[in-house]
C-alpha cells in the first residue's frame, strides 16, 4: 500500500519537476517597435506630406492595422511562436506601436515572421475580446470579416466630396484572401529591441488617388493594394 | 501513514480548487435542448455557455434602444416577438428617424442552426450580426464603442454584466456575447407540424392539411427542407427585380454574376405572421406568394435549376390546400413564449 503510494508520489513530483524546467527557461524581452515614415521623414497622423509623384500634399488621419501571427526563426525552422499572436497596431495610440516578445534567451533569431492581417478562422470565430473585440472599429458590419488595413485621409488631387480617401482592406474568403504573410531577415539583433520601418509612400506611387479613391470591401483592388501594403515593411538597419 | 496524510490532502485540495473555480462562477446554467430528429446546431456553445444571467442581459439589451444612436430604436423596433420577430406592415424596415432600410426584416428563429445570416448571406457567425443593424446609417446608426461607452455608464446595466460575466466591465465583446444569448434561445419547434411529426397524443392533421403537407413536400421542401424549413443555400426563384432597389443579393457578397438575383432561402416557421414576404416585402398574403411561384417567375440565367423545369401545376383547391398546410407551421407557444417579451426589469436610467 505505502510502496504505490509513494510511485505515485514520485511521479507526481517528477511531473511537477518538468512543469517547473518547462515554465522556468530562461527568457528574455524583446521589444518590437513599428517607425512609421513618409519617405524620408518620420510619419505622424494629421500632417501634411508633399508626394513628387502627384505633385500634390497627403494627409492621413486614420492608420490602424493588425499584425499576427509573430514568429521568430533560425535559419528555417520555427524557434518561437507567438501565442495568441494578434496585435492592432493604431498610430492613434503610442503604446500599440510596440509589442513586447518574451523568447528563449538562447536562441538564435535570423528571421522574424508575421502576417498583416487576421487569418480567416479568426475572421470568422465569432465576438473576440482585446485588440480583436469589435469595438476598435476594425470588423466589417454588413459582411462579416476583420479589415487588416485601414487608411483614411485627404488630398486635393481626390475629386472626392472634402477631398477624402479611404481604404480599407481585408476579406477571409477566396479569391479575396487578403491577409499577408511577411518574412524579414535579421542580420543583428541588438540587444532588446526590434525595430521595424514602416514606409507609407511607396503606397501613392503604385495607385493613383485620381482614380482610386475608396476601397470599402474584399476585392480584386483591395488583394492589389494589400500586395503593396506587404512590401512597406523592412527591418530597420543600424 | 505520513504519506497518505499527505495524499489526502492533496486530493482534498485539489478538490477544493477545482470546486472553487465553479462555485466562484455563480451563474445558472442553461441547457440547449435539440429538439427530437433535428440536426445539431452549428453555433459553438462552447465559447459562449449559455447562462440564465446571460440570456436576461441579452434580453435586456435586444428590448432596448440604447443599442441606437438617438436612444429611440432597439433591436425589438424592427423584430417583434408576436410575429415572429419581424417587422410586419412594412415592406422595409423602419429605422431610426423614420428613415427606411433597404430590406424586409428577417423573421428571428432557431438561428443557432444558421450559418449564414442575412438575404444575402454576408454575415457568417451570430455573435456579429448585431454589429450590422448597430452601424446602419439607415437603422440604428450607432457605433459599438459608442454603445459600450452608454453601457458603462449606466449602473443597472453595470450589475447585469457583472451577474452575467463575473465583471461589470462592459465590453464589445461581451455585448456581443451577451445578445446571441438572447438569440440562439429563440426556437420554434412546438408548431401543430411538429406535434404531428412527433406523434403527439390526440394533434393529428385534418384531411386538407395531409393534402398540403403532400403537396410542399413534392414543390417546395427541396428549398423549404424540413425540419427547418430552410436549407443553407440561396436561390433565385424568379422575382422580378424592383428597379428601385436593383437589390443583386448574394452577388453583392461574392462578386459572382452566377450568385446574382440570389437570396437566403427564408424558414417558413410561423409564415402566417410574418408577412410582407420576400427581402423586399412584395407580397402581403401568402396566396400571392403561391401564385408567384405557380406563373409569376420570369425566366433569367441565375434562376434556380429547380424552378427551370415542368412549372407547378396546382388547383384553386390545391393552392388553399397547400396554405393550410403553411398555417400548421404556426408555433403559438413560441409567440407568446413570456421569456421572450419585454423585460419588466428594465429601467430607463442611462
Ligand atoms: C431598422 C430595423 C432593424 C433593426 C433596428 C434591427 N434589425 Fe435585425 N434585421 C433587419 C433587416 C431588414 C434584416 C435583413 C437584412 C438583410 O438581409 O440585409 C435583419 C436581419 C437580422 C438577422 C438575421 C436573421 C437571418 O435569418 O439571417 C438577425 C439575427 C437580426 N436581424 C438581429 C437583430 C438584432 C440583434 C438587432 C439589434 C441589435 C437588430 N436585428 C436590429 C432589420 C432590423
Ligand atoms: C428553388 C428553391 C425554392 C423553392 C422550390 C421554393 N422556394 Fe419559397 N423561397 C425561396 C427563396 C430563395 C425565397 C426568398 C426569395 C426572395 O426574397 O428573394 C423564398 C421565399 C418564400 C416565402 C416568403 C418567406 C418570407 O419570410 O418572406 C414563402 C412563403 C415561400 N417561399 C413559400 C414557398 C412555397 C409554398 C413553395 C412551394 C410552392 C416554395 N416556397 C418553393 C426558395 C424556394
Amino acid at each position: 500500500m505505502i510502496s504505490t503510494m509513494s510511485t505515485k508520489h514520485v511521479l507526481l513530483l517528477f511531473l511537477f519537476i518538468v512543469f517547473k524546467c518547462a515554465y522556468s527557461q530562461p527568457t528574455k524581452n524583446i521589444k518590437l517597435t513599428i517607425q512609421p515614415y513618409f519617405g524620408d521623414l518620420e510619419f505622424k497622423l494629421n500632417q501634411n506630406y508633399h508626394q513628387s509623384s502627384i505633385n500634390d500634399s497627403i494627409q492621413i488621419e486614420t492608420l490602424k492595422f493588425y499584425i499576427s501571427g509573430i514568429e521568430l526563426l533560425d535559419s528555417n525552422n520555427v524557434i518561437w511562436k507567438e501565442k495568441n499572436s494578434y496585435h492592432l497596431i493604431d498610430f492613434e495610440n503610442e503604446n500599440s506601436q510596440s509589442i513586447q516578445l518574451h523568447i528563449p534567451k538562447k536562441s538564435r533569431i535570423s528571421k522574424l515572421k508575421f502576417n498583416i492581417g487576421v487569418d480567416s478562422i479568426t475572421s470568422n470565430s465569432g465576438a473576440l475580446g482585446g485588440d480583436l473585440d469589435p469595438i476598435n472599429g476594425m470588423y466589417w458590419a454588413w459582411q462579416s470579416g476583420y479589415i487588416n488595413f485601414k487608411m483614411e485621409g485627404t488630398s486635393p488631387i481626390c475629386e472626392t466630396r472634402k477631398h477624402k480617401f479611404q481604404f480599407h482592406l481585408g476579406g477571409y474568403k477566396q479569391p479575396f484572401y487578403a491577409m499577408q504573410h511577411i518574412t524579414l531577415p535579421i542580420y543583428h539583433l541588438d540587444d532588446n529591441t526590434l525595430q521595424i520601418n514602416f514606409n507609407l509612400a511607396p503606397i501613392f506611387n503604385s495607385i493613383s488617388l485620381k482614380e482610386t479613391h475608396s476601397i470599402m470591401i474584399p476585392c480584386k483592388d483591395g488583394m492589389n493594394l494589400s500586395k503593396v501594403v506587404a512590401q512597406l515593411f523592412s527591418i530597420h538597419a543600424l | 501513514m505520513h504519506f497518505k496524510k499527505i495524499h489526502i490532502i492533496f486530493y482534498v485540495l485539489l478538490i477544493g480548487i477545482i470546486s472553487f473555480a465553479f462555485i466562484s462562477k455563480d451563474t445558472t446554467p442553461i441547457i440547449f435542448t435539440i429538439p427530437q430528429n433535428w440536426p445539431k446546431p452549428h453555433y459553438d456553445f462552447s465559447k459562449n455557455t449559455l447562462t440564465e444571467e446571460g440570456f436576461q442581459l441579452g434580453r435586456n439589451l435586444f428590448y432596448d434602444p440604447i443599442l441606437s444612436k438617438d436612444n429611440t430604436i432597439s433591436c425589438a423596433s424592427c423584430h417583434l416577438q408576436a410575429t415572429g420577430f419581424t417587422h410586419t406592415d412594412h415592406d422595409l424596415s423602419h429605422g431610426i428617424e423614420g428613415k427606411i432600410g433597404q430590406r424586409n426584416s428577417l423573421a428571428l428563429m432557431n438561428l443557432a442552426w444558421q450559418k449564414n445570416f442575412m438575404w444575402d448571406g454576408g454575415i457568417t457567425h451570430l455573435e456579429v450580426q448585431p454589429l450590422a443593424p448597430i452601424t446602419n446609417h439607415l437603422e440604428m446608426d450607432e457605433s459599438l464603442d459608442h454603445v459600450v461607452k452608454k453601457l458603462n455608464a449606466s449602473v443597472y446595466y453595470k450589475t447585469l454584466f457583472k451577474n452575467a460575466f463575473h465583471d461589470s466591465v462592459v465590453t464589445g465583446q461581451k455585448t456581443l456575447l451577451a445578445l446571441s444569448q438572447f438569440l440562439v434561445q429563440l426556437n420554434s419547434f412546438n408548431s401543430k407540424y411538429d406535434k404531428v411529426i412527433r406523434k403527439e397524443k390526440g394533434v393529428t392533421f385534418t384531411e386538407q392539411e395531409k393534402r398540403g403537407f403532400t403537396l410542399f413536400k413534392k414543390n417546395c421542401a427541396n428549398c423549404h427542407k424540413e425540419p427547418l424549413f430552410t436549407s443553407e443555400t440561396f436561390e433565385n426563384i424568379g422575382l422580378k427585380v424592383d428597379t428601385t432597389l436593383t437589390d443583386l443579393g448574394r452577388m453583392a457578397i461574392t462578386k459572382n454574376s452566377n450568385d446574382s438575383l440570389k437570396f437566403k432561402i427564408p424558414t417558413l416557421r410561423n409564415i402566417q405572421f410574418t408577412f410582407p414576404y420576400m427581402h423586399d416585402g412584395r407580397f402581403k398574403k401568402l396566396s400571392e406568394v403561391v401564385n408567384h411561384y405557380l406563373g409569376g417567375i420570369q425566366n433569367s440565367k441565375t434562376l434556380s435549376e429547380k424552378l427551370k423545369g415542368k412549372p407547378i401545376l396546382l388547383s384553386h383547391e390545391e393552392k388553399i390546400d397547400l396554405v393550410v398546410f403553411l398555417l400548421t407551421l404556426t408555433d403559438t407557444e413560441f409567440l407568446f413564449n413570456k421569456r421572450f417579451t419585454y423585460p419588466i426589469t428594465q429601467k430607463n436610467n442611462y
